[in-house]
């Protein structure tokens, strides 16, 4: 009786392990399957996401043309900064402005190719670097509008993994933002003007800076997470390269600037310096540039939280102007842009 | 080190198989070296904070616990309580004060002291307490004094609960860190499957909700009914981001072979506030009540000649004075401004008001027959607690008293329409919450939790796993409650 129970006893103690080492099966079975279809879902949802802007017709219909004498290139960082409304009423110069983020200077050297084909060669350009510049690639969003493959980081080639989905992690992202905001425009009745900057040139042309800022009442205790800059050539410096003795050749004068970073960021910024001289080694050879530093806390108050829109944010790996800070910017920005556009007509001239 | 970064997981790994893989008695190596490492990875230097408090705590107690004189017992513990105290206003209110006395000098005196930047060391508000409350229970002679310097660092210390709790008492947490459980697969299956649904919680609801509330907390002006909408959903941003890290903290001290507390029991289900304070971070308001409330309350009665004063029960005068001081406190511990305070003192208003009012209400409902359908009842109980609590943590979430005021004058009933998508997934986000949490509170009773076979609820924890992946917000967001 004893054996007997003893022995039924270790069945379905066998019984029980080997149900165990098979769920376990199923579950590993399962995340691969399900990480694959999520995955393939969030690749189908992606084109019609992402091919919406039609890059080419909007530069066709762009009114004006040969008065678009100034073109803006750069991040989202030259975005927030520089606007053609405030160039415009302080020089009487129109300007277009392709600054935007995901755009690295692969994206910028391929714009710049169709603007001169569609536009025309511009006289002047204001180019915003960043620190992170030779780290950046170009999004694969915005690589679209070329037909052209962003390179992995851009999430124009997929990594491979045992989980797709994790190892696409910010291309995931990228896809679920955009799906949202695509319903978002789809659900929204029409009622008055929606604004687009990077669909509508007239909506550039306005944009003044965003309105935020929220400052935090008490310092959240971290460390920073030093960033030493990335150096040149890097993801895509080669097209920065290209571009700079594309526009020497042709004679474009060129104002490389250095927007201002929330003091946080730049304490985490370390190679600061390091950055600038590689941009002035960069150009050293090229007498059509100037290169501008406006991230130097004798020039501009880095520290004021209102000046940004992560001002007061105890971590931030980047920082941006806010439409406080845009004045504040303008106040050296516009008469520096004034010297060297009478520099640089001297020059053209002489 | 967050939680919710993929460094510390691999931490954790190496941290359990390092504590596993020792002898039961020096398991406690291990532990406090992980949690050495885990607290300086934020600043080395806050670790100097943390051991010069546990050893000054330590030695202190040892020298009260074997006192005699009362008096020299009460000094002791004048100190023990004291220091870390002073320790805890260095760091973290310094800057409040210097504001507070600045201000009421300003119709005296234009000297300014300028901004205090001090760097409070993470966590200080909870080992404080920690220590506190060891310090309190031996004095009173609840619990002995610790004789072993490595457990009682531990207790301070341990990795899944200095950050931001749950606010352990030593009578519980000591004696587990001396009896180190063995090596048991289910509890850390258990873990495992409590810390998953956290770092769900943190990562794909509240850091999800995170982008819609602060869209609308960020400028309020002329968002009309999505500033209702923010502030519930920021009720339910703060408690996923918090139980979360809860969920995970126990989880983890689970898969080690402790049983820590637990921390929130569906506090938006609570039909009053002072049951909402039972069940929203129930280590700290049970902490405050043992601590602060209870003898504040006794101290009051006390004084209080007869039954009663200015025709008032002393009972009530206690409790007043009582709770008021403690949600006042409470609201400061939280931070150190004076927003958190208010928000403190809100809630301590709803208390008092809610025992004053206690036996009117009682009448009013069986006037209006409320009370002969007690679900109505139960659910008229419980929206109105939850716009109550809502209220508040407007309060809580605002950068200022103005940011507050204009937040609530804004609000209205009609919808702009920017922003809904981001308000329907947020709403969607929130049932999948409430859904999930139904199912885990009723899983006993849910037919299909029951009888499932193990096969397939592998299927479903794979879903679960790929779903935590494709949604979470890859962003490092840090928790809430680091802040405090």
């Amino acid at each position: 009786m004893r054996t007997s129970s003893r022995a039924t006893g270790s069945a379905s103690a066998g019984t029980s392990r080997r149900r165990t080492a098979l769920a376990v099966l199923v579950f590993v079975l399962a995340v691969v399957a399900f990480d694959r279809i999520f995955f393939t879902a969030l690749q189908l949802a992606q084109p019609p996401v992402d091919r919406r802007s039609e890059l080419r017709k909007k530069l066709e219909g762009l009114p004006d043309k040969r008065q678009h004498r100034m073109l803006i290139l750069g991040t989202s960082r030259t975005f927030e900064a520089v606007h053609p409304a405030y160039i415009a009423r302080e020089l009487g110069i129109r300007s277009y402005k392709e600054a935007f983020q995901g755009k690295g200077p692969r994206y910028n050297y391929e714009f710049y190719q169709l603007y001169e084909r569609v536009v025309g060669r511009p006289k002047w350009v204001i180019y915003g670097v960043d620190y992170f510049l030779f780290e950046i690639t170009s999004e694969q969003w915005a690589m679209d509008r070329f037909n052209m493959r962003a390179d992995a980081r851009g999430g124009g080639q997929m990594r491979g993994g045992v989980l797709l989905t994790l190892a696409n992690k910010p291309t995931d992202d990228r896809t679920i933002v955009r799906a949202l905001e695509a319903l978002q425009e789809r659900m929204v009745v029409p009622s008055g003007h929606q604004f687009d900057a990077e669909k509508n040139p007239a909506d550039m042309d306005a944009y003044l800076g965003p309105d935020v800022y929220q400052p935090t009442r008490r310092e959240i205790p971290v460390t920073f997470d030093p960033k030493p800059f990335p150096p040149f050539p890097g993801a895509e410096g080669r097209y920065f390269a290209r571009l700079l003795e594309q526009w020497r050749a042709e004679g474009v004068g060129v104002m490389l600037i250095y927007t201002p970073d929330y003091v946080r960021v730049h304490e985490r910024n370390y190679e600061h310096g390091k950055a600038v001289a590689c941009f002035r080694r960069l150009i050293q050879n090229h007498p059509n540039c100037v290169f501008i530093d406006y991230c130097d806390p004798r020039k501009f108050p880095l520290y004021r939280a209102s000046f940004f829109e992560e001002g007061g944010r105890p971590i931030a790996v980047n920082s941006h102007l806010s439409k406080y800070g845009v004045v504040e910017f303008n106040r050296l920005f516009i008469p520096d842009l004034r010297r060297f556009i009478q520099g640089s007509e001297q020059r053209v001239d002489y | 080190m967050l939680f919710n970064s993929g460094a510390f997981w691999s931490f954790l790994a190496a941290a359990c198989c390092a504590y596993y893989l020792t002898p039961r008695r020096f398991r406690w190596v291990p532990l406090l070296a992980a949690s050495y490492y885990f607290y300086a990875s934020f600043r080395p230097s806050i670790l100097a904070v943390l051991v010069f408090l546990t050893g000054f705590v330590y030695l202190v107690t040892r020298v009260m616990q074997s006192a005699h004189s009362r008096t020299t017992r009460r000094l002791l513990l004048v100190a023990d309580v004291g220091v870390p105290l002073l320790a805890l206003v260095v760091f973290k209110y310094v800057g409040l004060i210097a504001e507070l006395l600045e201000y009421l000098g300003s119709p005296f005196t234009r000297a300014s002291v300028g901004p205090i930047n001090v760097l409070a060391p993470i966590g200080i508000s909870f080992y404080t307490f920690k220590l506190l409350s060891y310090a309190i229970d031996v004095y009173h002679h609840r619990i002995a004094a610790e004789r072993h310097p490595g457990y009682f660092a531990l207790y301070v210390s341990f990795f899944p609960q200095i950050l931001a709790g749950p606010i352990e008492r030593p009578g519980h947490l000591l004696p587990q860190l001396r009896q180190s459980a063995a090596f048991d697969l289910s509890a850390i299956w258990a873990g495992v499957k409590l810390a998953a649904w956290g770092l769900f919680k943190k990562m794909v609801v509240a850091d999800r909700l995170a982008y819609y509330v602060g869209e609308v907390f960020v400028s309020p002006e002329y968002k009309g009914f999505h500033l209702v909408l923010g502030a519930w959903f920021y009720y339910f941003q703060i408690y996923a981001d918090f139980s979360g890290y809860s969920d995970i903290s126990i989880g983890i001290s689970r898969a080690l072979g402790f049983s820590p507390p637990a921390n929130f029991d569906y506090p938006y289900l609570s039909r009053s506030v002072s049951q909402f304070w039972t069940r929203w971070h129930i280590t700290l308001s049970t902490w405050l009540r043992d601590y602060l409330f209870v003898p504040i309350t006794y101290a009051v009665m006390r004084r209080i000649d007869g039954d009663t004063w200015l025709g008032i029960r002393t009972e009530t005068w206690g409790y007043v004075v009582g709770m008021s001081a403690t949600m006042l406190l409470g609201g400061l511990w939280h931070g150190a401004a004076f927003t958190f305070a208010a928000w403190g003192a809100l809630h301590g208003a709803f208390l008092v008001c809610s025992y004053v009012t206690k036996k009117a209400r009682r009448l009013w409902c069986r006037a209006i027959g409320l009370s002969r359908v007690p679900r109505l009842h139960h659910a008229v109980s419980l929206v109105v607690t939850f716009q109550f609590v809502t209220l508040a943590w407007i309060l809580f979430r605002a950068t200022s008293f103005e940011n507050a005021w204009t937040y609530v004058r804004y609000m209205q009933i009609r919808l702009p329409a920017a922003g809904r998508v981001n308000l329907l997934f947020g709403a969607l986000v929130v049932l999948v919450l409430l859904a999930a949490e139904y199912v885990q509170r009723h899983a006993d009773e849910v037919w299909v939790v029951r009888r499932v076979p193990v096969e397939v609820k592998a299927v479903g924890y794979a879903l679960f796993a790929v779903m935590l992946i494709v949604f979470s917000v890859d962003t490092n967001n840090p928790f809430i409650y680091f802040r405090f």
